[in-house]
């Protein structure tokens, strides 16, 4: 499944990347590395980003991003 | 001796630097506040210490502008020592640096910052232990407080190289050692270590794996390891999961009870329809704090200036004499008179919100709405600089990638009504007209902006990039950051912007002794003719290329006036708006247009200047005809 289909403060963990995925440099910078444990925390409203916790930081992607996360429920 | 400050976003090391180097470095709470590398000098044991502030980079593969400034400083300069600076709060996410600065082995010693704030996480660090796993010396400190900073200096100084060379498993690390050794065959010289280009180029950094291409042999040496390595993504893992393991290892965590503040806080201001309420109630809260705190001294100060004046005309005779002397006193009142009452608070303000991590938080807000007008909640940060001093604003554009966002961003950021601006619309249509019409001119100014992103994202086609950035969690502005960034901006406009006002001020009461100023008034009678103003400010216009508070400063002058609280008797409402409308939006400043040039070059910079004196005008003339139909 996509990190776009989990719910608020549902844990999920993530398997790896879409190919195409521009954002893959970053988001291996931002700790969003393939293993990692993260929670969905808060969406903005009128399709904006969400807000997503990872290892005790707060980090802030767009829902297209978002899109080509794989993860895995635990 | 040459030291460089280096570490993650928004870990501190800037105010590491102003803690020893004076405050020269622009600190504030959100990732990016850095945006170029700052040289600072000071003294320690007698002897000079340069050091260095480069912008936070998450790992030596860089994003943005602002973080290859960072790897092509480290890689350029000759330093004796790398100060890493960690956050220890979010210290896993920062020993990926850590990890890749080992591999420089070059001499380095670990600032462990913020100690306070990972306490209050419940983490508690042991730092022997951190030592002995990266194999590097690791000074703790709290640089807002200014502890520990004299030992970090100390073991800056006695630095070595690090112990631990390998920090790879063994299977990896012969990889990586191979593809090293290759590009050590075959290359002269590189601009990075051979090891760290190795390894990047593993992981997929385009850049590295550009040089690694040069080399034919390399590069099929890197394609097969790349297969073997999962494309790369083991060695991203492996670093990754070494740095778990060292938190694991010198590190408590203690379960901290129920929510944090700061998620109480974010309840509110992240709140889907409160978020966006408590937004706008900041904003008008802001806009009456600089408006109520400036306009009491706005009219007692040209009190006193009317004065002075007064007492000047009855005692020079010598009429020479006299015109020059009141263009000195009127450049002197309008700087102090005008400008200062609004930009003091303003600054203030501007900095609390930069420090206390809102910031960030409106760019969370606000992105699906930036989208709309081609950026992202990025670019918030920008535009809302650019409410200080379109410099900055133009500069802070660096921690956009995309360049066809980042020309948008600085187009936008021009357009934000700067401080200087701001003097204008407060000090004519706030003071003359009411409060509430400036709102309203504020308001328009963002819909003429909103049109224009619009219009750009039309024209500019390109993929939208999306927005991918870390919170940083709330702090309290110290009130000794607050009044030394303060007087920081405020320097500039002592030191800049009083002389040229005083300087302006006697040029033109020059210009009008010697009758100079119908002659350029006179080119301009047309455009003036079109919007309805008097032709004798066409000059002040000129002026306003240089600085734009001087556009305000003068007019008084130009008019023939006393003072500028006798701009109403003579300028209509009509005239006062449409005045500070074209000065709203009319070319950028000299020193904004060199810093559009520096980074977006010729071009861009050419268009943006032509485009805002286009849309000045047409907003200037709308505004008088339909004055003229009402």
């Amino acid at each position: 499944m996509r990190l776009i289909d989990c719910e608020v403060s549902q844990e999920v963990r993530v398997v790896g990347f879409d190919s195409g995925c521009r954002s893959k440099e970053r988001l291996l910078q931002l700790g969003i590395i393939p293993g990692v444990i993260l929670k969905i925390k808060r969406l903005a409203p009128f399709s904006g980003p969400l807000i997503v916790s990872i290892e005790g930081s707060d980090v802030v992607l767009g829902r297209g991003i978002a899109k080509k996360i794989l993860v895995e429920k635990i | 001796m040459k030291l460089a400050l280096i570490g993650q976003p928004n870990c501190g090391k800037s105010t590491i630097f102003n803690q020893l180097a004076g405050y020269k470095s622009i600190s504030a709470n959100f990732p990016g506040a850095t945006v170029s590398y700052t040289l600072g000098k000071f003294y320690f044991q007698n002897k000079t210490i340069e050091l260095v502030d480069l912008p936070g980079t998450y790992s030596l593969s860089w994003y943005d502008d602002a973080e290859k400034e960072s790897v092509k400083a480290l890689s350029s300069m000759d330093f004796d020592c790398i100060i890493n600076v960690l956050d220890a709060s979010t210290i896993t996410r920062g020993l990926e640096l850590t990890l890749e600065l080992i591999s420089l082995n070059k001499p380095m010693v670990v600032a462990l910052n913020m100690m306070d704030e990972a306490k209050k996480k419940g983490i508690d660090i042991n730092i022997a232990k951190l030592e002995d796993s990266i194999g590097v010396k690791v000074v703790p400190v709290i640089a807002k407080q200014a502890k520990g900073i004299k030992d970090l200096i100390n073991a800056a100084l006695k630095a070595s190289p690090p112990i631990k060379k390998c920090i790879y498993s063994k299977r990896i690390e012969s990889l990586i050692q191979n593809l090293e050794q290759c590009l050590e065959s075959q290359a002269g010289s590189l601009i990075l270590p051979p090891k760290l280009i190795a390894i990047k180029a593993i992981e997929g950094f385009s850049a590295c794996e550009e040089i690694v291409s040069w080399y034919p042999k390399c590069q099929n040496l890197l394609e097969a390891t790349r297969v073997l390595l999962n494309n790369g993504v083991e060695v991203t893992k492996e670093r990754h999961a070494l740095c778990l393991e060292i938190f694991e290892y010198s590190a408590k965590v203690k379960d901290s009870q129920g929510l944090p503040l700061s998620e109480k806080i974010d309840e509110i201001l992240l709140h889907p329809i409160l978020g966006y309420v408590s937004l706008f109630l900041i904003f008008i809260a802001i806009f009456f704090i600089v408006f109520e705190g400036g306009s009491p001294f706005e009219s007692l100060i040209d009190k006193f200036f009317s004065f002075t004046e007064d007492y000047f005309s009855k005692n020079i005779h010598n009429a020479f004499l006299l015109s020059v002397t009141k263009g000195a006193v009127d450049g002197i009142g309008a700087a102090i008179g005008i400008a200062l009452p609004y930009l003091v608070p303003f600054f203030v303000i501007l900095s609390v919100l930069e420090d206390s991590g809102y910031l960030s938080r409106i760019a969370f807000l606000m992105d699906s709405l930036m989208h709309k007008i081609g950026v992202h909640g990025t670019s918030v940060i920008p535009f809302i600089m650019g409410y200080g001093c379109s410099v900055p604003a133009v500069m802070a554009t660096r921690i956009i990638k995309d360049r066809r966002e980042k020309f948008i961003s600085a187009f936008l950021a021009t357009l934000v009504p700067c401080a200087a601006r701001t003097t204008v619309i407060m000090g004519l249509v706030a003071f003359f007209i009411g409060p509430i019409y400036a709102i309203l001119l504020y308001l328009l100014n963002l819909i003429v902006i909103g049109i224009a992103g619009i219009v750009l994202k039309k024209f500019l086609p390109g993929i939208n990039p999306e927005i991918l950035f870390d919170i940083p969690p709330y702090r309290t502005p110290t009130i000794k950051t607050t009044i030394v960034k303060t007087w920081y901006r405020i320097k500039d406009f002592v030191y800049v912007a009083i002389p040229l006002l005083v300087g302006g001020s006697i040029v033109l009461a020059l210009i009008d002794y010697f009758n100079f100023a119908k002659y350029v008034n006179f080119v301009f009678m047309p455009f003036m003719e079109l919007l309805g103003l008097p032709f004798s400010i066409g000059i002040v216009l000129i002026f306003g290329i240089f600085k734009k508070e001087l556009t305000l400063l003068m007019l008084a002058q130009a008019l023939g006036l006393s003072s500028i609280a006798m701009v109403s008797k003579v300028l209509t409402v009509e005239q006062i708006f449409v005045f500070t409308i074209f000065v709203m939006f009319y070319i950028p400043c000299l020193a904004t247009i060199a810093t559009l040039y520096r980074e977006i070059r010729l071009k861009g910079t050419i268009i943006i200047t032509l485009s805002s004196v286009l849309v000045a005008t047409i907003l200037a003339f709308i505004t008088h005809l339909l004055f003229l139909i009402v």
